[in-house]
């Protein structure tokens, strides 16, 4: 079904670190040594003279930019450091030279001289009174990649400061039976793909072209432009096969830096970053919640408040929006008629935030279903039962004036336990659930063209990163206009040749960029038919496709016979294009969110008592995805977002010492291999086609990453005593807990 | 100071002699210079797997190996499984399995579970796990793959 | 990442190798796996201008028993030591330690020799070996003398090779004892190990992450007197009081209190192991 696979199993796939271009010349980026620090000095003159070296970029060649700073929310990040840098890994100089290995020499030789600055190396630091300021002027954009403004304090390290509240929560604390409070952490991530950041720019009299593994090509675009001072329609984004990304490719990342290079070069430029280096380009935001959870005489939750403050790094890319979901991410399927969650999203001397498989959704869920698990012990109940005495149901609302709930979490809660029942008691499971509101802006477009041998050509700029979207788009262009799949060719995104998308990311392929080629191939229908109907002088209504062509009657037509009868010659195109807008459905993408995209996880553990070594013994994740379009690719979605999830719960941590990286290269960096998944692993899909996409679809692909932490410490606290409120769960964390309690007991 | 080596290696079946400067990596050597492209950079320190070829059956990272030390040795990467237009069993398995998303870890899959195949047949889920231990993929979580290789090894 | 250029010498004999590093001095390193030696290089943390490769000098790989002793190459892969039946028929514990370090493709790239001579003070091997009373090979164009294992390693990084000589080949006596392995490991290096050898005495050994392998004096006394069957609050008191002294690393992988910990029960593993004993939570 996927056109991918059998490019990717034989080493034919083309992925961006693959490409080259002719006359290509080599870039390695210099990157900042200290958290905080003034330029002094650079000396690039050796490195200038080193084999083979083309030039040297640096903050000096500003000039050759039109816009010196850019950003998704503010414009806060220089191409290149000028004269300051604010995080260990900031580009200070790119080094071009003929080949890779020349490059990488030649970067050795640049010196630079910076003059340490005062530090925020904690989000803790970064909001006190006497703070020193990483960005002394906040230049807010509005609606230009996410709808509206971050809500920053200029003078402040604070870039996004959002609240979501309902009812009274202070009256509802004033008469409550029962307060529980609890605090949470969250380390910063590595997204680790497999493949590191790697783009190509040439400028040509076109314009500009960039070949990059971005998962937001047209955002790319659009930056690009106003940084060169190009019009967008002179500027040309490509994307092959991508080598993951999960949210660390998307917006914009490394992109204006290498076409910056090729600007000075005078010559295309590819920047392949090392694995280390991506780590250094961006993470999850690491986040501090405080969650406080009243509660009445009965036993019902009267109100919640959450406190969330986020590590958002050096710049703010798409922190604020991170910090908006992580409110939003909070709630949970749950009744709460009062509540006050503030998120706040701070600068720090560390590695830039970014977007992550479900932003904020992690982060909040991980303490929120921590929380609730918490409360029930401490009500002596059982935490299913708690939870199904404050679940919402279809059709509540979650969040006022966002879309009511499209799914029965109920459904959810009870098809995972029942899943993990198998042997083992109910007590020792531990069990999370989450809804998420995903940040998808319905705008897409696609064309869909049949060629007169009866080949089909797909454009569109959703990008392949894994999940399958051309073996989705395949599907629903071959089922529109009955022809096998193998005639249908999906295209390498190119803004040059497909319309505007949005970006790949926020679980939106299959659904937004599925309903535009759904319209597309239907207009292709219709067109087709209309040329049909000309030529071979026949009611519309007669005509229907077949595999390889046309059925008028009882006779069959092939493309090319039909281009012949209408051209005079059998050659010509019928080219269907549509976008999808959110005035599309009768309107029905107006109202946010699409869907909801909601997980119910639960597992049940072992613990080496000596070690404090978890293991996962059976696991099982519910999603609610309308439809599965591709239901193996549906599936492999869930289990590669659990283990992601898995990842942060036990091993992963992007640890910061005074602004310094100390696990940000793979030899530290623990992410979860083969022996770390459960043997005994169940995947439950509910499909009632209730979505608003192609086939009753709804979107997927970040719901299974938000249960697994929670439901390790639930089945921790529940089986074996201890209950962690930091990630990840270190045997170290975990032995050290039970050690305490063996103490306590004793 | 630098110094050419000659290398004399049958890569895919097809026997090469090349001179290539010592301290050139295997990995640069099949990629640049045979342009066998299906062997992936990332971690670079021999911890994910995704550079593996085959070196006399056995797998090596060729990002931390010297083109030098393949001298005299067969070595094969995935485009070598395929025979006359058919793909080795492991392959369609992980096709067949959805044992792929991005797919750049795959080939180095693939070759270390070809392998483990080599010389146990028809191993045990523990077996595979313990082969394939020291590949990583950040996308599929796993469970495909060994299912593509079970499937692989039973047919 | 790449190693800056270099020379590449293929010498043919032990002789020649050794003759040419006492010749190029400080800049010319052995080559044998370059698991570690290449990786160094790529990350530009060593620098050497000539490599002097082993790989294509005979013998060197060589496994065999001879007047009781297993004799093992040093250039014998841990993929091979893994695979030799010899290994495993004589001393079980080194064929399952040789088959589980790293990952494969290190196992079947690295070498013996070349693991004990880089001196990692996470690494495994110097532990075992440590505890069977190995004795270690160093040949150089002039001289060849014998050393035991423990006086092998001096620390971190160090060891007792003079820079031309070879370590060729590793000698296990072969007795009528058995011996354990047992490593703590949660990320890619083990935060401890320990090996204890048993025939007329208990001998236990520790790798710690800090230095060369530490020999548990007082544990195995008190194994001795126990015949082997120490309870665990005893053991974790030994332990606990022979490595009082020794300096124990604390970073962001463990806390020295953890790590203090983790050497105590890799010993009691380890003696659970040699008393035919299978650990529940091994996976």
């Amino acid at each position: 079904m996927r056109p991918d696979l059998l490019e990717k199993v034989s080493g034919k796939a083309e992925f961006i670190s693959d490409v080259s271009i002719d006359g290509m010349a080599y870039g390695k980026v210099v990157r900042s040594t200290e958290p905080h620090a003034r330029i002094i000095g650079m000396d690039v003159s050796q490195a200038e003279q080193a084999n083979g070296v083309v030039c040297v970029l640096t903050g000096a060649d500003s000039g050759l930019l039109k816009q010196t700073d850019w950003g998704l929310f503010y414009e806060d990040r220089p191409v290149i450091a000028r004269d300051r840098v604010r995080y260990v890994g900031e580009p200070v100089a790119v080094v071009v030279a003929d080949t890779q290995a020349r490059a990488e020499a030649a970067s050795r030789l640049v010196v630079v001289e910076y003059e340490p600055l005062p530090i925020c190396a904690t989000p803790v630091q970064a909001l006190a009174g006497d703070a020193p300021l990483l960005h002394e002027d906040f230049r807010p954009i509005s609606d230009f990649y996410f709808k509206g403004t971050a809500r920053g304090q200029a003078g402040t390290n604070v870039f996004q400061d959002y609240l979501l509240e309902r009812g009274d929560v202070d009256s509802a604390e004033r008469s409550a039976h029962r307060i529980f409070e609890h605090s949470y952490s969250f380390p910063g991530i590595a997204h680790f793909a497999m493949e590191p950041h790697c783009a190509i720019a040439r400028f040509d009299h076109a314009g500009l072209t960039v070949w990059s593994g971005a998962q937001s090509p047209t955002a790319v675009q659009k930056v690009l432009a106003r940084v060169f001072g190009l019009p967008i329609a002179r500027v040309r984004v490509i994307v092959p096969y991508v080598g993951g990304g999960f949210g660390g490719k998307a917006s914009v990342k490394i992109e204006p830096l290498v076409a910056a290079a090729a600007r000075k070069a005078g010559r295309p430029v590819k920047v392949l970053l090392s694995a280390e280096e991506s780590m250094l380009t961006c993470r999850r935001l690491a986040a501090n919640i405080t969650i406080r959870t009243t509660i009445d005489a009965e036993g019902a939750i009267l109100s919640r408040t959450g406190d969330i403050v986020m590590d958002g790094g050096a710049y703010a890319d798409t922190g604020p929006a991170v910090a908006l979901k992580s409110a939003h991410r909070l709630v949970g399927p749950y009744r709460l008629p009062n509540l006050r969650i503030r998120a706040r999203a701070v600068y720090t001397n560390t590695v830039p935030g970014a977007a992550f498989r479900s932003i904020g959704g992690p982060q909040a869920v991980w303490a929120t279903e921590s929380h609730m698990d918490e409360i029930a012990a401490e009500l002596g109940e059982d935490p299913v039962d708690f939870r199904s005495r404050h679940l919402l149901q279809r059709g509540d609302a979650v969040i006022d004036n966002l879309r009511p709930l499209d799914v029965d979490p109920a459904a959810m809660m009870h098809a995972a336990v029942e899943a993990t029942t198998k042997g083992h008691n109910r007590a020792s499971r531990g069990l999370a659930l989450a809804v998420t509101d995903p940040g998808i802006l319905p705008v897409a477009g696609a064309i869909v063209r049949i060629h007169a041998d009866g080949s089909i050509e797909v454009r569109s700029m959703s990008v392949e990163i894994g999940q399958g979207v051309r073996g989705v788009l395949r599907r629903i262009v071959a089922e529109i206009l009955s022809q096998p799949p193998e005639v249908i060719h999906i295209l390498d995104p190119d803004t040059a040749a497909a319309p505007y998308d949005w970006g790949t990311g926020a679980s939106r392929s299959s659904m937004i960029m599925g309903l535009a080629v759904e319209k597309a191939a239907e207009d292709a229908v219709s067109k087709l038919l209309m040329l049909a109907s000309e030529a071979f002088e026949v009611e519309a209504t007669a005509i229907s496709l077949v595999p390889g062509g046309l059925a008028i009657g009882d006779k069959s037509v092939s493309f090319r016979d039909l281009f012949h009868a209408a051209h005079g010659i059998d050659s010509g195109d019928v080219t269907g294009q549509a976008s999808i807008t959110p005035h599309s459905l009768d309107g029905k993408l107006a109202q946010s969110p699409l869907f909801w995209e909601t997980a119910a996880a639960a597992c049940t553990v072992s613990v080496d008592p000596d070690t404090g070594v978890v293991a996962l013994d059976t696991y099982a994740g519910v999603a609610d995805i309308g439809r599965a379009l591709n239901p193996m690719a549906a599936e492999g979605q869930e289990e590669g977002a659990a283990v992601q999830g898995l990842g942060h719960a036990l091993f992963e941590s992007l640890v910061f010492d005074e602004g310094q990286p100390m696990t940000a290269m793979p030899l530290l960096y623990r992410v979860p291999r083969l022996s770390d998944v459960p043997a005994d692993w169940t995947t439950v899909l509910i499909e009632n086609g209730d979505g608003l996409g192609p086939m009753g679809a709804k979107g997927m692909g970040e719901g299974g990453i938000l249960g697994m932490a929670p439901a390790i410490a639930n089945a921790l606290a529940r089986d074996h005593g201890v209950r962690l409120r930091d990630l990840p769960m270190t045997p170290e964390r975990i032995w050290t807990a039970l050690s305490a309690r063996k103490t306590h007991a004793s | 100071m630098d110094t050419s080596v000659d290398i004399s290696v049958e890569i895919n079946g097809v026997p090469v002699t090349r001179s290539a400067p010592a301290q050139t990596l295997l990995i640069d050597f099949l990629r640049d210079e045979m342009r066998l492209r299906s062997v992936k950079l990332s971690c670079d320190m021999e911890i994910c797997g995704a550079c593996t070829v085959l070196v006399d059956g056995l797998p090596m990272s060729s990002c931390t190996t010297l083109a030098a030390d393949v001298d005299g040795a067969k070595v094969t990467t995935v485009e070598g499984l395929i025979t006359d237009g058919v793909l080795d069993p492991l392959q369609q398995a992980f096709i067949d399995h959805g044992a792929v998303q991005c797919g750049f870890c795959t080939p180095g899959f693939i070759l270390a579970a070809k392998a483990l195949l080599l010389r146990n047949p028809s191993p045990t889920r523990a077996e595979i796990v313990s082969a394939l231990d020291g590949n990583i993929c950040r996308c599929t979580g796993y469970k495909k793959i060994v299912e593509a290789v079970r499937h692989a090894a039973s047919a | 990442m790449r190693p800056d250029p270099f020379t590449y010498h293929q010498p043919k004999s032990l002789a020649e190798a050794s003759s040419l590093v006492a010749e190029l001095g400080d800049g010319a390193a052995f080559y044998a796996g370059g698991t570690e030696l290449l990786l160094l290089m790529k990350m530009q943390l060593a620098e050497y201008r000539h490599l002097v490769n082993l790989k294509k000098i005979d013998g060197l790989k060589t496994i065999v028993v001879r007047h009781d002793r297993l004799i093992v190459g040093a250039l014998a892969t841990h993929h091979d030591i893994a695979l030799s039946t010899a290994v495993s028929k004589h001393c079980p514990s080194l064929s399952r330690l040789c088959g589980e370090i790293a990952n494969i493709r290190v196992r079947v790239a690295g070498t013996i020799g070349g693991n004990l001579c880089f001196a990692e003070p996470r690494a495994d091997p110097p532990v075992l070996l440590a505890a069977l009373d190995a004795v270690i090979r160093l040949v150089s164009a002039h001289a060849s003398r014998v050393i035991p294992a423990t006086e092998f390693f001096l620390g971190p990084f160090e060891t007792a090779r003079q820079p031309d000589e070879i370590l060729t080949t590793i000698e296990i006596p072969l007795g009528t004892g058995t011996a354990s392995v047992e490593r703590m490991k949660q990320g890619n290096y083990s935060l401890a190990t320990a090996a204890i050898s048993r025939n007329d005495c208990h001998r236990v050994w520790i790798g710690y992450g800090g230095g060369a392998p530490k020999q548990l004096d007082g544990t195995g006394a008190l194994l001795d007197r126990d015949n082997g069957c120490t309870g665990e609050e005893a053991l974790f008191s030994a332990v606990a009081a022979d490595i009082a002294d020794l300096e124990i690393p604390s970073d962001i992988e463990a806390g020295e209190y953890y790590r203090r910990h983790l050497i105590a029960v890799a010993v009691k593993r380890a003696l659970a192991s040699l008393n035919g004993i299978q650990n529940p939570w091994a996976h």
